[in-house]
């Protein structure tokens, strides 16, 4: 009972405080965070797409939004100055003018500065991250290969110690430089040579 | 021109658009509809099949949010936290005097304005016969109560919907209408034809 009024009562005074002054920058910013999060999920989810671009839709997508919520906040905040300084024949217009250059300055970050900075940022973002992603696959590419060559090779090669005796979990370890196979092993010359 | 940028930051229709959710997620989503395939269009980097490809496909995306938002999200949860908050602060005196959202919105429109006009507007038949008698007398007064937290029930209903709509069911939406809507404008070919096709870059 004690749990749910303080719920209606936290609730009632979030709606108040937004029916008092609903910024713009409230819903765009809520917005853009949760697309941040689910539109790379869905993204990542498609059945249909191939992996390697759905990685890359993905961070892209990603990083889209989290350039538009500092965006969003820095271009509102800045515009609100700006209003600050208007001068104004009543102080309560100032008030007005601050919400009003708020939404404006979302609008414009929307349309110009959003889209301005994603063409700048996010290609070399997307390279350095293709760039690793394309290293990481490298890299994989050469063990599967090395593994498919260790498949290719005659077991026993593997098998077989330095004495010519089938390795077991027991087989002795030898150490690098020390050698204990007989010297017709080794291509022992007469002479030590 | 400083006294014009004054009077166009102080105008209160501007400061009304302003105040809604609504308002401000639409016009943020047509900018984006403007905005992002413009760009995409200046992209000197890209060539000319991949940037109409790129193009189509983001204004189709943000259009298809934003017919999703307004025509299903705004009128859902619009309504619907309205109904949940009446539920939930029944001793709220905003919410006795209101049955929906929309009489709400209509309430505080006519309060926006000046006395004078407030009246002239409320005696008029059909826009008197919207209200109680309890609420036309609180539009009669000089300045007629805000009721806040009725406004802000609104608000957060809005926010909550668009943040639900626009990021998790208007993509899937579009995901349903934009392809085939790319493959009936030639931009997008099938699968197999796709595959053998590589001069577009479909990551862009």
């Amino acid at each position: 009972m004690g749990t749910n009024n303080s719920l209606t009562n936290g609730v009632k005074k979030l709606c108040e405080s937004l029916g008092r002054s609903n910024k713009a920058t409230y819903a765009v910013v809520a917005i853009a965070a949760a697309k941040g999060i689910f539109r790379p999920l869905f993204t990542l989810s498609d059945k249909h797409e191939k992996p390697e671009t759905k990685r890359y839709t993905a961070w892209r997508e990603g990083l889209t939004e989290v350039v538009a919520i500092p965006t969003y906040l820095g271009i509102a905040m800045v515009a609100e100055k700006i209003a600050t300084n208007l001068k104004v024949e009543k102080k309560s217009d100032i008030a007005v003018a601050k919400h009003n250059a708020n939404f404006l300055g979302v609008c414009f970050a929307a349309a110009i500065v959003i889209p301005l900075i994603t063409s700048i940022i996010i290609n070399p973002i997307m390279k350095v991250i293709t760039k690793n992603d394309s290293k990481k696959k490298a890299v994989t590419q050469k063990n599967d290969l090395l593994d498919l060559k260790g498949e290719a090779q005659p077991k026993k090669a593997i098998e077989t110690s330095d004495y010519g005796v089938k390795k077991t979990p027991y087989t002795p370890y030898k150490p690098l430089g020390y050698s204990f196979a007989p010297a017709r092993q080794l291509g022992m010359k007469v002479g030590g040579l | 021109m400083i006294g014009g940028v004054t009077s166009f930051l102080t105008n209160p229709t501007l400061s009304t658009v302003a105040q809604s959710t609504t308002a401000a997620v639409t016009l943020e989503t047509t900018m984006k509809a403007l905005g992002r395939p413009t760009f995409i269009l200046a992209d000197k980097k890209l060539d000319d099949q991949t940037k109409k490809y790129a193009t189509a496909k983001e204004f189709l995306y943000q259009t298809t949010c934003l017919a999703t938002y307004f025509f299903v999200v705004v009128p859902l949860f619009k309504n619907g936290g309205f109904k949940l908050a009446k539920k939930m602060m029944q001793d709220e005196p905003g919410f006795k005097l209101f049955d929906s959202a929309q009489q709400f919105l209509d309430y505080k429109h006519l309060a926006s304005m000046k006395k004078n006009e407030r009246l002239l507007e409320l005696s008029k038949k059909r826009v008197s016969k919207k209200f109680s008698e309890t609420v036309r007398k609180e539009l009669s007064k000089d300045t007629p109560e805000a009721f806040d937290v009725v406004k802000g029930t609104i608000e957060l209903g809005n926010i909550v919907g668009s943040v639900l709509g626009l990021a998790i069911f208007a993509p899937q939406v579009s995901h349903v209408i934009v392809h085939p809507a790319l493959k009936m404008m030639g931009l997008e070919k099938n699968k197999n034809k796709s595959q053998n096709d590589k001069s577009i870059n479909l990551k862009a």
